[in-house]
């Protein structure tokens, strides 16, 4: 058991409903046209390329997610700020999982 | 202004520090902690930066990451939804990194350092801005267009960008699943080598091969429009959903399962690799030829892991779509430390930049190094057995005269590089016209698959002798055909028919007058080397040359398969005592392994690095 079991599994339910309801949750999913490029400005996935990265408080963190998500007009991501605040903050000063404790997962792409 | 950049939590964990503009130090956490590509917080890259500097924490006037974790965050989750029931084991695979590490960067780096510098505060940095930063603000152009091209950023995976004096600002993306780094990942996987290790195997197995799984990944795998973008099909990968690669149904298309780690190497795998190459070059051009439409410029700037292809990169070159062409050395995600920096200090913090005719590299030459007084307390008081020269221009002509009798040199000298090639400070070299050195470096040293294939060194101005090649390429970047002149013709398919798979046999017939560092297609890894760029190194292959007449040398990095590089003299010795090394070469000092302890040279060390 896990400290964050409850985490893990609200984020595989929240996904699993959100994935009824949204046709396609990358950015540019929509194919057709003579590229497949797209334009920084019309993607607006992050308002700054660099900022000030400063969160401590809960309330903090879900300023800045709802900040992201506001911008990105995702409103639907907004079920996962709840979740992910927990998690973050539950997961404060946890060691790192054992593969990060070995150096390096066998599976390097950990995105 | 003294600006700290990190990056970590991927791979290839790096710490840069610039000083008004100028770059001070830069390092790789896996050169100080020995784990390849080490991923953690490069809390010794950090310490080294700040003590090359002369500097505490709280001197640093601000402190960079170069990656946003709220942007990784997002497109975690929106993976998350898009495989929706079947997420869980993506969960499971990165839920620790994430909600534990790199969410709280700030809080990791901060426990570190005591402090975020004078503001108090991270500054992060979108990945591939990083990338574009480390690609355009040391190059020597004032305004360029810049390509990143990895395996994925935060959602970035490809990206067109300018640089325009301290500016630099990407126009248009390709974002994750579709990347082309993920591709040649997938395969290089496929294929049996480790991702983000292999990628180099592959580029070096794909020579052997013949492409004709193009059709087939372009049918299945990939669209590539006239312009370079592309699109991968997502159903024929897993890493969307899973913590392989690719599956079985990836491995339908190429009538088989994956090759296991330790299986043979096939001809399979050999076209393979040399039609994902192919792809990839396709969609590099064609890409560069869009980055030259959008930004009307007349040269380009290169970063992400791909710019580590130096094959491509040679293809581009040849296709003289842009006048020039810098890529930084460090292309992968250590140089996204130096990009994150150089990006605060120009673009944020609005400072004028200097260009000139060099580029603000220094060669690479940005790690550790160590004095001679270091050096010889450290010899000493092990009891190892040296010769000191005084003159380092006699140093040269003995260790000219030692490669010319087919001695094979570990060459410990000056800064430790900064990027995953070795340029002379940290490297073995030889002479390149031994028939057979390229397998006996390999297997005897090396401890690596006898096929992959070494990079000369060769004089600035004698670069247009040897390869199809008339500019500089001091970072080893760029590969070149031998010239027709020198080759020595073979017919590979009847070699084949020979020798089965057996590569060894193909490997050492000879194919050039310098065949340790000619491929089987008469291609190299060039580095040119001036006596500006580094007077030691380029003093030995001078004198070489006054031997021998041959102005090359095999340049391969001071390591065994699975080490980093060696970093300090310590790790220098004791490679080359574990190794068919025959002279160490620390500064000043020549160590004859003749001279040696034998008692020292027991230790087999093929098994002391887990193979990459």
């Amino acid at each position: 058991m896990s400290l964050t079991d409850q985490e893990r599994t609200k984020i595989h339910e929240i996904a699993s409903r959100l994935n009824g309801k949204i046709a396609n949750a990358f950015p540019d999913a929509d194919g057709g046209s003579d590229s497949y490029f797209r334009d920084r400005i019309d993607l607006k996935l992050f308002e700054r390329p660099m900022f000030e990265y400063a969160f401590e408080t809960p309330m903090e963190l879900m300023g800045e997610l709802e900040g992201m998500w506001k911008y990105q007009d995702a409103d639907f991501m907004r079920d996962f700020m709840a979740v992910c605040t927990a998690a973050a903050f539950k997961c404060r000063h946890a060691p790192a999982d054992e593969e990060g404790a070995k150096g390096i997962s066998a599976f390097i792409y950990e995105f | 202004m003294n600006v700290l950049g990190i990056s970590a939590y991927y791979h290839d964990s790096a710490a840069s520090l610039i000083r008004d503009g100028e770059i001070v130090a830069a390092a790789q956490e896996e050169r100080f902690t020995r784990r390849k590509h080490d991923h953690g917080l490069p809390v010794q890259a950090i310490n080294f930066c700040l003590e090359t500097g002369g500097l505490k924490p709280h001197d640093l006037d601000a402190v960079c990451y170069y990656d946003n974790p709220f942007l990784t965050l997002d497109r975690w989750l929106k993976n998350c939804i898009q495989e929706g029931d079947g997420s869980k084991k993506l969960i499971e695979k990165s839920f620790s990194s994430l909600f534990a590490e790199r969410l709280w960067v700030h809080d990791a780096i901060r426990e570190t350092l005591g402090c975020l510098g004078k503001k108090g505060k991270l500054f992060v940095c979108e990945h591939h801005i990083s990338h574009a930063g480390s690609a355009f603000y040391p190059s020597p152009f004032s305004s360029a267009a810049i390509m990143t091209v990895d395996g994925v950023g935060e959602w970035a995976t490809t990206t067109i960008g300018v640089g325009n004096k301290n500016e630099v600002e990407i126009l248009r993306q390709i974002s994750y699943p579709h990347s082309l780094g993920l591709l040649y990942s997938a395969m290089t996987y496929f294929c049996g080598f480790k991702v983000n290790s292999g990628e180099y195997k592959l580029m070096g197995l794909a020579p052997y091969g013949e492409p004709k799984y193009v059709d087939l990944i372009k049918d299945h795998l990939i669209e590539i429009k006239e312009d370079g973008s592309y699109r991968l099909n997502t159903t024929y990968f897993a890493f969307t959903r899973d913590t392989a690669m690719t599956d079985d149904y990836f491995g339908g298309l190429f009538a088989g399962r994956r090759r296991e780690a330790d299986a043979p190497i096939t001809r399979r795998e050999m076209d393979l690799a040399a039609s994902v190459q192919n792809v990839t070059e396709e969609v590099i051009i064609r890409m560069a030829k869009t980055a030259k439409k959008i930004t009307g410029e007349t040269k380009l700037c290169l970063a992400g892991g791909v710019a580590l292809n130096c094959v491509a990169n040679g293809k581009l070159l040849k296709e003289k779509i842009f006048d020039d062409l810098w890529i930084q050395p460090a292309a992968g995600d250590a140089g996204g430390s130096l990009g994150c920096a150089l990006y605060f200090y120009y673009h944020c913090s609005g400072k004028q930049r200097a260009t000139g005719v060099r580029d603000m590299q220094k060669n690479s030459y940005l790690g550790p190094g160590f004095s001679l007084n270091e050096i010889q307390h450290y010899l000493d008081s092990n009891g190892i057995t040296y010769r000191l020269f005084g003159d380092k221009q006699a140093l040269a002509a003995e260790i000219a005269e030692r490669l010319a009798d087919n001695n094979t040199i570990g060459l410990f000298s000056g800064r430790m590089e900064f990027g995953p090639r070795a340029l002379g400070n940290r490297s073995i070299i030889a002479n390149p016209m031994t028939g057979g050195m390229q397998s006996k470096l390999n297997v005897k040293i090396k401890f690596r698959e006898s096929f992959r294939p070494f990079a000369p060194t060769v004089l600035s101005e004698s670069v247009s002798r040897y390869f199809d090649l008339d500019q500089e390429s001091p970072y080893m970047l760029l590969v070149a055909e031998v010239k027709e002149g020198l080759r020595r013709s073979f017919d590979l398919t009847e070699l084949f028919a020979e020798n089965g798979d057996d590569m060894l046999p193909i490997v050492n017939k000879e194919r050039s007058t310098i065949p340790a560092v000619t491929h089987v297609d008469f291609t190299a890894r060039v580095q040119t080397i001036s006596e500006d760029d580094n007077p030691f190194y380029y003093g030995i292959i001078k004198a070489f040359e006054r031997i021998t007449g041959c102005s090359v040398l095999v340049n391969t990095s001071f390591n065994v398969r699975g080490e980093p590089i060696v970093c300090s003299p310590q790790q220098a010795y004791a490679c080359f005592m574990h190794t068919d090394l025959d002279v160490l070469v620390l500064e000043n000092f020549l160590i004859l392994k003749s001279d040696q302890n034998p008692m020292l040279q027991g230790m087999d060390w093929r098994n002391e690095y887990e193979p990459d």
